[in-house]
């Protein structure tokens, strides 16, 4: 445990509700479940070091396809 | 004398001088000169995006480290490129890749655009650390080019 441990589950909790859309809890709920999950699953059947990756490719390719995160009801 | 010639004037001279550091700086100073240079470019890139357009792009840092690598991967074996062919191309790569991603990125408006930029240098960044071609966390170097030369093909 140190001073700067919480960052990175900040930064997180902050992909996952833009994932979701800004504002929508619903949308947040599905995108941690969702997030978590392929975490999880990159974990196991590829690797720790591609975990990251997936997670910015997920996010990046999800604001191309509906800019308003996964349902589409994220604020403008 | 015209204000404009006064400018074009003192433009060279900076640019003559520029030129002419590797030959007589000391490596050290070197360094933080050609730091100087490379964080200048950098900011005048984000210049142009942010401050002309009005994009919040967090992504610059992407191109920048492509053009970078373009550039370490064609002087290392087995190619052993100079250095001056390689910038061309290292821009070249990095533009290709950034006209790519901005066509679709570009569409997003304000805080989404910063967001999508900033996962995209992100992607990259983690993709830099985990790939083969790049050396991974320790990252590549490429060979030493003696100061004077830096600049001219050996």
């Amino acid at each position: 445990v140190n001073a700067e441990v919480g960052v990175q589950y900040t930064l997180l909790a902050f992909f996952v509700v833009v994932l979701g859309g800004l504002g929508s809890i619903l949308g947040a709920l599905i995108a941690g479940l969702f997030l978590g999950v392929m975490q999880a699953l990159v974990t196991v059947y590829f690797s720790a070091d591609y975990t990251l990756l997936v997670v910015f490719a997920i996010l990046y390719l999800v604001l191309l396809v509906s800019p308003r995160g996964i349902l589409g009801r994220g604020a403008a | 004398m015209p204000p404009r010639l006064v400018k074009l004037g003192l433009l060279i001279l900076v640019l003559l001088v520029f030129a002419s550091l590797p030959s007589w700086l000391p490596v050290y100073w070197l360094r933080i000169a050609t730091g100087v240079a490379l964080w200048a470019g950098l900011a005048l890139s984000w210049n142009v995006i942010g401050g002309y357009m009005g994009y919040i792009s967090f992504g610059q840092v992407a191109f920048f480290g492509i053009g970078a690598y373009a550039t370490g991967l064609l002087m290392n074996p087995p190619y052993n490129w100079p250095f001056a062919p390689t910038i061309p191309v290292g821009m070249v790569v990095a533009g290709i890749v950034a006209a790519i991603v901005g066509w679709p990125t570009l569409r997003l408006r304000g805080a989404y655009f910063a967001i999508a930029t900033w996962a995209f240098a992100e992607a990259i960044f983690q993709l830099a650390t985990v790939a083969r071609f790049t050396g991974g966390t320790p990252a590549s170097s490429t060979r030493p080019t003696s100061t004077t030369s830096c600049w001219l093909p050996p």
